[in-house]
């Protein structure tokens, strides 16, 4: 159980696919993922990996927009890095954060 | 602890919620952020040999075709372009652009335009529904909230398009052609330095008329920087006419003009259109074609008056102005807008505006209904020279030196437009003594044509001698004569190609070192001498690797900037013009040896001096939109023109149709505006190296 709540956590992010709300595709919806993978991280070691595993979802994104048209995918990579390094740097920050805080959340839950 | 980091964790939240500007999560959203933009639908049209063919069953399902293609390939530029001419720019890209839309919406182009649209749909139903159909395609693909690269950044949505934006673009267009817009300046200039500017300006004696006679405008009739030319068929190697045009323009990207083939039964023609705009502007039809570049003649006029408030002295008594309120809506990065209101006061001439401090009413004819877009569709469809000119007649501003060539072997030139007649033009009237009425329009190609010249070229230079005043700031007649020269040469060798036409466009001979040369040797002193020993080795060739071109550009900047500098000179004054100041010793001479002694400090190559700056609308905020700055060619007055240092205005398209050999084109950058087309920047290497594409 732990384990898909773990995975949806991760490709929570993706949602944005249906949501056309800038400040909700870049920070609540990692956010809402790191919470659930947070709740479910069962090692330390989990929240230290938790801003490369956003890469994971990123790298779904990549997959869709390079299979959609690879030139001009590879186009964009190579002359807005700016804007993908922004993404990166926003999902990471708050998929981190939210892990972050979903694993405090349990671990004050599992105390009481 | 935990208690803490969570707290931290929300504090973070918190923090960044009101600090991270809203832009930021624009540009990081993956999926409705810039990204989106990299799933751009399939083209309604692809682009063949980079040029967008259009084949359609009728005129109306290719101009609706014109209009989905202009917008997929260029939608953002048309907006731009649609905004400059109605002054709504900083509602799209921010506050810088505020005096841009202060200037443009003061002057009143867009009701001119409206005026003009509603004008066309009653008097000329027929192709106002063209025009219909061209705004439904256009609409028609924004409906599909297509994802365009400079939207998303901006985090804005199209408009959608309407006939009188199209309209406007043409005022745009005409606006920024109109020659006259500098009688202030000037005014400003004589004061400064004295009548003997007017004395050297007006006439411009030195300067070569395209038309050989002197003309003469009848008084009392009463009716309502680029090259070009034309080769006769007794000199080409087909025995056809040939014809070239290259319009100087700004430089951008996307480039200023798309390039189009439209086939469709009763109207097949190639050559480029302004993007928002469906006609072939230059083109070719197969049984004409034609080419522009611009006249220049004086057809802005400045008013001043006596004021009480709102109130102006006029024809005996006081009037009161009209009055617009105009509101500009302003918006940043962040879509936080804010409005401005600027009331506009308007005289019998024209809207008020300031300069130094003093109001003046502006009179343009281009205010008036006007209909270049008719011309133009009449042109496309010319199938000789009698249906040509009907259709130049519609053609009211900018005037152009047009150059034309048919199937038949005929060879023409006109100055197109109307020309206001008054006294004078040169300098603001007193309004309020009722100086400066205009009393009549003259249609221009009834004095300024030429039918059947063995070859002929147009450089902006002067029109022709004439009894009345035209303009002052006609083109150095550098590339004229060059380009004469040229033709001269090739014809003695033989007959002229296409081949040679291509050559002439792209020489970077420089023949204003002639009367430098003479300058520098009655007054260049001693450093001149030394500059005079250089350039007599040196074949005037303005080349990329060149320290004595160098040199030379520097010599005539410097020059230029001290003799215009001391009088605050806001307006370009022809070099011809500073020659004769020299010469005539108007102004000090001993300009000519510190413009010298300037010259002679420099070490490095043109080329190292001299780049292409070439840039997008957002390009300041995003370098990668702007093309690379490539080391360029030419000068002020080389026939592949490169002004300046930072080169931002030149062949805006290179365009040749040799009857019975090819029609070839080359474009400053790539067809596609979208950044993310491998097209983006197809053409500008091509373009710089001066080569061309068979269209036709």
């Amino acid at each position: 159980m732990s384990r898909w709540v773990k995975y949806i956590g991760v490709l929570t992010p993706l949602l944005g696919f249906l949501v056309p709300v800038h400040w909700v595709n870049a920070a609540v919806l990692p956010f809402a993922g790191g919470v659930l993978y947070g709740l479910v991280a069962s090692k330390r070691r989990d929240l230290f990996l938790s801003p490369a595993v956003v890469l994971i979802p990123a790298a779904l994104v990549f997959v869709y927009y390079f299979s959609a048209d690879y030139v001009r995918a590879a186009r964009f990579v190579a002359m807005f890095p700016i804007f993908i390094i922004l993404w990166l740097a926003f999902w990471a920050t708050f998929f981190t954060l939210g892990a972050v805080a979903g694993y405090v959340l349990r671990r004050t839950d599992k105390k009481a | 602890m935990k208690s803490v980091l969570l707290i931290l964790v929300f504090l973070f939240l918190i923090l960044s919620v009101l600090f991270i500007p809203p832009s930021y999560f624009r540009f990081a959203d993956p999926f409705y952020g810039p990204l989106k933009a990299v799933s751009r639908p399939p083209p309604p049209a692809p682009f063949e040999n980079y040029v967008l063919v259009i084949r359609a069953g009728d005129e109306r399902e290719a101009f609706y075709k014109l209009g989905y293609a202009h917008a997929y390939y260029r939608f953002f530029q048309m907006d731009v372009l649609r905004r400059v001419a109605e002054g709504r720019l900083a509602e799209l890209v921010g506050p810088a652009a505020l005096g841009t839309d202060v200037y443009f919406r003061t002057r009143g182009l867009y009701i001119s335009a409206t005026k003009t649209w509603e004008y066309v749909k009653s008097r000329y139903p027929e192709y106002a529904s063209l025009v219909e159909e061209y705004v439904r395609g256009v609409n028609d693909y924004l409906s599909q909230n297509p994802p365009i690269f400079e939207y998303l950044v901006l985090g804005k949505r199209p408009e959608p398009w309407t006939p009188v934006d199209t309209f406007a673009i043409n005022k745009l267009i005409a606006w920024s052609l109109s020659g006259g817009e500098e009688d202030l300046e000037l005014y400003e200039l004589v004061k400064a330095a004295g009548p003997w500017v007017l004395e050297l300006a007006l006439p411009r004696a030195v300067n070569t008329p395209i038309l050989p006679k002197k003309v003469t405008f009848s008084m009392w009739e009463l009716v309502g920087a680029s090259n070009n030319w034309v080769i006769s068929p007794a000199y080409t190697a087909t025995g056809m006419p040939i014809l070239a045009n290259d319009p100087h323009l700004s430089l951008s990207v996307p480039p200023v003009w798309i390039f189009q083939r439209v086939e469709a039964p009763g109207f097949s023609v190639v050559g480029v259109a302004f993007p928002g705009t469906p006609v072939v502007v230059i083109g070719t039809n197969g049984h004409v074609a034609w080419g522009f570049t611009n006249t220049g003649v004086d057809v802005i006029d400045y008013y001043y008056y006596v004021w009480n408030g709102t109130r102006y002295f006029y024809n005996g008594s006081w009037v009161e102005a009209g009055k617009r309120v105009e509101v500009f809506k302003i918006c940043d990065v962040d879509n936080r807008c804010s409005e401005r209101s600027v009331e506009v006061l308007e005289t019998v001439h024209g809207p008020v505006v300031e300069f130094g401090g003093r109001k003046y009413a502006m009179r343009w004819l281009g205010n008036n209904v006007t209909l270049e877009a008719l011309a133009l569709y009449g042109m496309d469809k010319a199938k000789n020279l009698a249906e040509f000119l009907d259709a130049l007649r519609f053609f009211v501003t900018p005037s152009q030196n047009t150059v034309y060539a048919d199937a038949n072997g005929t060879v023409a030139y006109f100055a197109s437009g109307y020309f206001p007649v008054r006294e004078g033009g040169y300098l603001p009237f007193n309004g309020s003594r009722g100086e400066g009425e205009w009393t009549r329009l003259v249609w221009l190609p009834e004095y300024l044509n030429y039918v059947n010249p063995p070859f002929l070229a147009t450089a902006n230079n002067k029109v022709a001698d004439s009894n009345i005043y035209l303009q002052w700031r006609w083109a150095d007649r550098y590339r004229h004569d060059r380009i004469v020269e040229l033709l001269t040469l090739a014809a003695s060798r033989g007959k002229i190609t296409a081949d040679d036409v291509k050559k002439i466009q792209l020489d970077t001979v420089d023949i204003s070192c002639r009367d430098v040369l003479q300058l520098l040797d009655a007054y260049g002193g001693e450093s001149g001498r030394a500059l005079l020993d250089e350039f007599k080795k040196w074949d005037c060739s303005m080349r990329q690797d060149s320290v004595t071109a160098a040199r030379y550009a520097v010599f005539v900047y410097t020059l230029q900037s001290l003799v215009w500098g001391r009088y605050n000179a806001t307006t370009f004054m022809p070099f011809e013009v500073t020659l004769e100041a020299v010469k005539r010793g108007y102004v000090n001479r001993s300009v000519v040896e510190l413009a010298a002694a300037q010259s002679l400090k420099i070490s490095s190559t043109w080329g190292q001096m001299h780049v292409y700056d070439i840039e997008h609308v957002l390009g300041s905020a995003l370098p990668q939109l702007n093309y690379k700055p490539l080391e360029a060619p030419g000068s002020w007055f080389t026939v592949n023109v490169a002004p300046g240092f930072r080169v931002s205005q030149g062949p805006s398209v290179r365009f040749i149709v040799a009857f019975g050999e090819g029609v070839y084109m080359m474009l400053p950058g790539g067809p596609d505006g979208d950044p993310l087309s491998p097209l983006y920047e197809a053409l500008y290497m091509p373009w710089v190296r001066g080569e061309y594409v068979k269209v036709g």
